[in-house]
């Protein structure tokens, strides 16, 4: 590694933290501080009742088709299996704590299962 | 609940609410330190983005554009579409912090996450004396503010001891699954949830944009889910 390159991805690196950083204190304090007095206009209330469903579903789902970071046509069936059964106790359970234990429980069993 | 509420019991009280959520906050900062070190950054960098951005699935998805070489505006702008969910906590807990000084707001303001807001934002609507509440808030984040930086130097210095096949990176998914499926509590939640999957695992677009685009494309389905009468 030559130290000039370094130095760059090293400022890269602080550049996106700290922008980050910004944007995530802003998206938190905005609504705070001004919408004490303010009110946020019902159209972008209403858009934001859907981004967590569509962000996080978004974030979701490519992490069980592709858990390499990378496109194949061969999806991982344990994980997607998995993801099932943590849907599953999620929707009847609406525990962290069990979604979690109970999905890693189910992944391993698979793992082992198909080993 | 005790009749008798101060500073100190409602602090406390929120301490104990943390309690629950240790088994989800600890894997998934361990996770976030881990995937910033794989990601290529020091120790020192991985830390900072614990505590300066302190919101851990934009730090992950940060560490895995970063990763695959996306460029720095189209991280953060991921990043902050990501955090757009924070927008709409404050907007439904700042009734509750109005008359606070702006140094209170300031504080929670930074200290807001997803598992403390949805336990303080329950607290909030029960009843009883309401004029120290915000002490329950303070106690439930720095719980979570505390626990969040021991995990994450934990994943940046042990992570990579732990072997690949334990599969600890599907935890992120498992606890994201555990946010999102509560909140699919009608059609137009559902189906903004299923255009925002289908529409991540299938677009192939330059730049690493898949997500905010996935996200605009599962927003836009919701509202006109809306509009069709879907949204009861």
């Amino acid at each position: 590694m030559n130290p000039a390159g370094n130095e760059a991805s090293a400022l890269i690196i602080w550049t996106i933290i700290i922008g980050i950083g910004l944007t995530t204190f802003a998206t938190r304090f905005v609504p705070i501080a001004l919408l004490s007095r303010l009110e946020l206009p019902t159209w972008l209330k209403r858009a934001l009742t859907y981004v967590p469903p569509a962000v996080m579903t978004a974030i979701i789902t490519p992490a069980l088709f592709f858990p390499g970071g990378t496109p194949t046509i061969a999806l991982d069936a344990p994980r997607l299996a998995a993801a099932t059964v943590a849907a599953v106790v999620a929707w009847r359970t609406r525990s962290v704590l069990w979604t979690v234990i109970l999905g890693m429980g189910a992944l391993w069993g698979l793992q082992v299962l198909l080993r | 609940m005790s009749q008798v509420s101060n500073e100190r019991s409602e602090f406390a009280a929120g301490v104990r609410a943390f309690i629950p959520m240790l088994m989800a906050i600890v894997p998934f900062g361990m996770v976030c330190g881990a995937a910033a070190i794989a990601a290529g950054m020091t120790p020192w960098q991985a830390f900072a983005m614990s505590w300066i951005i302190f919101a851990g699935s934009s730090q992950i998805v940060a560490a895995q554009l970063f990763a695959s070489g996306a460029p720095i505006l189209v991280i953060i702008c991921t990043a902050a579409v990501v955090n757009l969910r924070f927008m709409m906590y404050g907007a439904s807990i700042a009734p509750h912090l109005a008359s606070l000084s702006k140094r209170w707001q300031f504080l929670l303001s930074y200290l807001l996450v997803d598992l403390a807001y949805a336990v303080a934002i329950l607290h909030y609507m029960e009843q009883g004396e309401r004029k120290y509440r915000h002490w329950f808030l303070l106690g439930i984040s720095i719980a979570t503010w505390a626990c969040w930086q021991i995990a994450t130097l934990f994943g940046i210095f042990l992570g990579s001891l732990i072997p690949q096949d334990w599969s600890l990176d599907f935890i992120i998914p498992l606890t994201f699954i555990a946010i999102v499926v509560p909140l699919l509590s009608n059609r137009a939640m559902l189906l903004a949830s299923i255009a925002g999957g289908i529409a991540s695992v299938l677009l192939v677009l330059p730049l690493q944009l898949n997500l905010i685009a996935a996200a605009m494309i599962g927003v836009s389905a919701g509202l006109l889910a809306e509009k069709l009468g879907w949204a009861k």
